[in-house]
């Protein structure tokens, strides 16, 4: 098959990513050694903010707790290890009733509104997880977020702005997935507001 | 990357260890998103670059966004880098990876602020500052458009595209990181590119001609 008429055409939609490229190598160098007009340190208080951390975390390792006699500021550190271990536990436990208590046949609606979406499969035990479907009554330009979590909550894969209902993964990608998965897909509308979403869990077994 | 508000520049987490060429960048991003406090606090300084990359867009394109609009800019991006953590691979330095975000989601800004000119004010801009600004914006939409518009396209096309032309990675490299013969990939990868450019040529006739 002689593909050549069809690289001139091609060519243009390089120079476009060509020049993306170009022109982000070319403002990453800069930003090492040019500062902006914005407050950058009010802009990195923010960033901070967002993921909890401040500047000082390396600079000031948390001082050891005297157990023993414990002034106001342990116990409340204390208090606080007490609250942070239950928080932790029935968060745990939760999120372990919310993987794996599904019931084993959920009931689905029988059709599906503008923009929802439903898990086909995989779903309960599987063969593989050779291809993900999922059904949604969506209009033009609709896009899904598929994310796959192991059993303990973890991100294992997201794919974004998938334009079909279905993904199946590369085999690489297919190693990474561990026995046990519970995957969710988002639907999302042009300006990536979200239209619905559901989930579902799944394992791996030989006879589904 | 992508859509109006989202990038999409990558589409898998992280594979790439040690054969990555910016190991040290991919470790840091790794540890800072498994929640490493040290890690977190030098991404974050890392990522100082958001707002000068943003703030030399702005002077690039003329100023259109005020300083409010770029902090806020700011935020945004961050966010998106960070929910996009996963994805980086390390095949690029983890500024300019930063950066393609910066571009593109300062472009999906400019975008809105047309449109809402557009829209509420209807008005044609009248000074010819304002025009030549606007001329330059048309031509950077057409890029990020170009761009953004890989989240129509098989994920699998999508990622070969990305691979090739802002990772600049070879098409035996593409080849043998997915396990499939050249000719496949290069078949997928000019079918990909016609892809993109039928769906944009109507909208972007002249600029693509």
């Amino acid at each position: 098959m002689n593909r050549q008429p069809e690289r001139p055409d091609a060519e243009a939609v390089e120079r476009a990513f060509e020049n993306v490229r170009g022109e982000a190598e070319e403002l990453a160098e800069a930003s090492a050694s040019s500062s902006s007009e914005l407050d950058e340190e009010a802009i990195l208080r923010k960033f901070h903010e967002q993921l909890g951390t401040g500047p000082d975390v390396e600079a000031s390792p948390p001082a050891p707790v005297d157990w023993r006699n414990p002034t106001p500021s342990s116990n409340r550190r204390r208090w606080i290890l007490g609250a942070s271990i239950a928080a932790s536990l029935l968060l745990a436990f939760g999120a372990r009733l919310t993987i794996f208590s599904k019931p084993e046949t959920p009931e689905l609606p029988e059709t599906l509104g503008p923009g929802e979406v439903r898990c086909l499969s995989p779903r309960d035990g599987v063969r593989s997880y050779d291809r993900f479907l999922w059904d949604s009554e969506s209009s033009p330009g609709t896009s899904y977020d598929l994310r796959i979590y192991a059993p303990d909550g973890e991100l294992v894969l997201l794919v974004p702005s998938l334009s079909e209902s279905s993904w199946s993964p590369t085999p690489s990608e297919l190693k990474r997935l561990p026995e046990r998965i519970r995957w969710t897909i988002v639907s999302k509308d042009p300006s990536s507001s979200e239209l619905g979403s559901d989930s579902a869990s799944a394992w791996l077994s030989s006879s589904p | 990357m992508v859509n109006p508000t989202e990038p999409t520049l990558d589409r898998k987490p992280s594979r790439a260890g040690l054969s990555s060429p910016h190991h040290g960048d991919l470790a840091l991003t790794q540890a800072a998103h498994r929640g490493d406090s040290k890690a977190r606090a030098e991404f974050v300084e890392r990522m100082r670059c958001i707002p000068r990359i943003l703030s030399a867009k702005n002077r690039r394109m003329g100023h259109p966004l005020r300083e409010e609009d770029l902090a806020d800019l700011c935020q945004e991006t961050f966010s998106t880098v960070w929910s996009k953590l996963q994805t980086y691979e390390g095949t690029a330095k983890l500024e300019t990876w930063v950066a393609r975000f910066c571009l593109l989601l300062f472009m999906n800004s400019m975008r809105r602020k047309l449109r809402r000119r557009h829209l509420h004010l209807e008005r044609e801009p009248s000074h010819p500052e304002e025009r030549e600004r606007d001329s330059r914006v048309d031509l950077e939409q057409i890029q990020s458009a170009i761009v953004e518009s890989l989240r129509q396209l098989k994920p699998e096309t999508a990622r070969i595209i990305e691979w090739r032309l802002l990772d600049r990675q070879s098409f035996e490299e593409i080849a043998s990181r997915l396990g499939v013969h050249l000719n496949t990939i290069k078949t997928r990868y000019y079918r990909g590119l016609e892809r993109l450019r039928a769906r944009l040529s109507p909208l972007f006739k002249e600029e693509l001609s």
